[in-house]
């Protein structure tokens, strides 16, 4: 039985997790300065101190990809945990996402061909830039050549171009009427294309108010996902600080307003 | 009684919808097909095909059907090098133009377009899809103020059509894809948006359509663009060194942003003829615009692959630009698209393509 300690708030989601998994066995605890006891832990925040702490203590760890942590930290942390000859990780819960998954299994399949156009709308989630820049990469398989990124309050676009010719729009508004949100990616390739469409996903209510669009959720499978890929061995931190050179690259373009055409470093 | 506007086609080798759409207005009648001489024989049979059709003369002297049938309308369609020297000419004898889109090839000739038309005081009316019913629906809305003042516009115009074998699948020792003669064979299903002998990427050819949606929904002008393309589905395409696929950011007046993603990405993308969206961001809310809505699913034992799935209803867009066309003449006031807004959009989609080229934001010089 593998011992899992997850430090979240979630409570709830956690159980549900935990109710659906075989040899994994899961104590969820609010994050509290002890060190949480289990073969591995899982904390739902990119939180350096705890995570030093689990590596110093040789505990394997995953962190999901909310919140902000620096390159040079995720290195060091990455250091510590190769002397202490453990593991950690940074996983982007987005690439969970069934609605995700099942473009990638499509990709990997073949049925898309080569991945042409990648269209995403990110709506009502700021912090989520990183994790969608992380979600093209994987998409695309590769890291783009040329980075073009443009804002105005409350909104931004960033525009990626990939060797080969593939492209990426996506764009972000930071805050929608009643903390709405909305989410939409679509991706063109050369032999077919995918579309995960919150528009197309939406119930509809009539209420006093008139109609409403209620939103639906993709469920408790993506969290029992990255567990169960975790358990089974992990991918580190590469992707992750791949992602983040893009997004330093979006930023410089931001500073700069010109396209950023240096090659992405590798991590 | 309104007067009745006589029309003659100058041509109607490329598409025959825009004639077409102008006679679904009671105000427009088709009186003749014309067209220079010394066009080749193809084109000769179509505008006679078109004309037997109709049940019209067809003319091979196009000064002499402008003079004699009593003409207030040119419906200008040939191949697109031949656009804007039709519609220049037919308002230098003082007729109203209706053209169909790419505005032109050159950027010299859109602004001669241009320049001729107001010269001449004649109405120009760029053939789009402003009045499609959810564009319409989208504007109302912006209008309104329901979502505050824009912040930035993003349209997906995709066309779920084939052009020939995919990329990749012509056989060793075959030669490369005749780009006339290939636009010449796809008049069968419409898809010849690029006829010519000069090879035209999708965004030349169909950027027209989410720029001008762009426009109408801002009334800001672009000032600077950024963009990608690829050649990325049709052989076609790879072999003419045009793109098939592109992605544009546009930074337009006000502060407004946009993005636009287009492209022809096979009919087997998309189960009813392609993604098309609008999506548009204001300081106090948002609106996600399906384009094709309102429509009808319908499906059936032994449907056609090609068939749409989902079928448009209530399109009235061909009624509402001859309308407007018609409102006008009448009152000299500007049309949905006119002649300058059709050089802006053409000096938008040549920034963008230099863009592509350099891999630089480019600034559009209207």
């Amino acid at each position: 039985m593998f011992r899992l300690a997850v430090i979240s708030t979630q409570t709830a989601r956690w159980q549900a997790v935990a109710a659906r998994l075989r040899d994994v066995a899961i104590d969820v605890a609010p994050p509290t300065d002890s060190l949480p006891d289990g073969d591995a832990v899982l904390l739902e925040t990119l939180t350096a101190p705890i995570i030093e702490r689990c590596l110093h203590a040789g505990k394997r760890v995953i962190a999901l990809a909310y919140g902000e942590l620096q390159t040079h930290t995720i290195r060091r942390l990455r250091d510590i945990a190769a002397q202490g000859k453990t593991h950690w990780s940074i996983v982007n819960p987005d690439r969970h996402l069934p609605s995700r998954q099942l473009i990638r299994q499509q990709l990997d399949a073949g049925k898309l061909g080569e991945p042409g156009l990648l269209r995403i709308h990110r709506w009502g989630d700021p912090d989520a830039g990183v994790r969608d820049l992380d979600l093209a990469l994987w998409y695309f398989g590769k890291q783009p050549d040329v980075v073009f990124a443009i804002e105005r309050p409350g909104v931004r676009q960033v525009h990626l171009g990939f060797p080969g010719g593939g492209m990426a729009l996506i764009d972000y508004v930071a805050k929608l009427p009643g903390d709405s949100r909305y989410h939409y990616l679509s991706l063109i390739g050369s032999s077919g294309a995918a579309y995960a469409d919150d528009h197309r996903n939406m119930q509809l209510a009539f209420t006093r108010d008139g109609p409403r669009p209620l939103p639906s959720d993709e469920g408790i499978g993506p969290w029992c996902s990255l567990v169960r890929e975790f358990v089974s061995g992990s991918d580190g931190v590469d992707a992750w600080l791949t992602a983040l050179a893009v997004n330093d690259a979006v930023l410089e373009s931001l500073r700069s307003g010109q396209a950023y055409k240096s090659m992405i470093t590798k991590p | 009684m309104m007067k009745t506007f006589r029309c003659a086609v100058l041509s109607a080798v490329k598409h025959d919808y825009v004639a077409r759409g102008m006679a679904s207005h009671p105000r427009f009648e088709l009186a003749v097909v014309a067209d220079d001489p010394e066009i080749p024989q193809w084109a000769h049979e179509r505008n006679q095909q078109f004309a037997d059709a109709q049940r019209i003369p067809y003319v091979r002297d196009i000064d002499r059907a402008l003079r004699d049938f009593n003409i207030d309308v040119a419906i200008v369609s040939p191949e697109a090098a031949r656009h804007c020297d039709l519609s220049i000419r037919a308002a230098l004898a003082g007729k109203h133009v209706v053209q169909d889109k790419p505005v032109a090839t050159r950027r010299r000739e859109a602004e001669q377009l241009a320049e001729t038309i107001e010269r001449t005081g004649v109405r120009f009316l760029m053939w789009n899809r402003n009045f499609l019913p959810a564009v319409l629906d989208a504007k109302k809305h912006v209008d309104s103020g329901m979502i505050g003042r824009l912040i930035a516009v993003h349209i997906d115009f995709y066309f779920a059509k084939d052009a020939g074998i995919p990329k990749g699948a012509r056989p060793p020792g075959y030669p490369l894809i005749d780009w006339q003669a290939h636009q010449i064979a796809s008049h069968i299903d419409g898809s010849d948006g690029g006829l010519g002998a000069e090879p035209m990427g999708e965004l030349a050819i169909e950027g027209i359509y989410p720029l001008g949606y762009m426009r109408m929904l801002t009334n800001a002008p672009v000032r600077r663009v950024f963009a990608r393309s690829t050649a990325h589905f049709h052989q076609l395409y790879a072999d003419n060194a045009v793109e098939d696929l592109a992605s544009v950011t546009l930074e337009l007046d006000d502060g407004v942003l946009g993005t636009v993603a287009l492209g022809r990405i096979g009919a087997a993308s998309h189960p009813s003829g392609g993604e098309m969206k609008v999506h548009i961001v204001g300081e106090s809310g948002a609106l996600v615009i399906n384009e094709s809505s309102p429509d009808v699913g319908v499906y059936h034992r032994n449907q056609p692959p090609k068939e749409a799935r989902q079928r448009r209803i209530a399109g009235e867009n061909d009624f509402h630009l001859a309308d407007n066309f018609a409102r006008a003449i009448d009152t000299g006031a500007p049309t949905i698209m006119d002649a300058r807004a059709a050089l802006a959009i053409f000096a938008t989609c040549e920034a963008a393509l230099e863009s592509c080229r350099t891999g630089m934001s480019v600034g559009v010089i209207v």
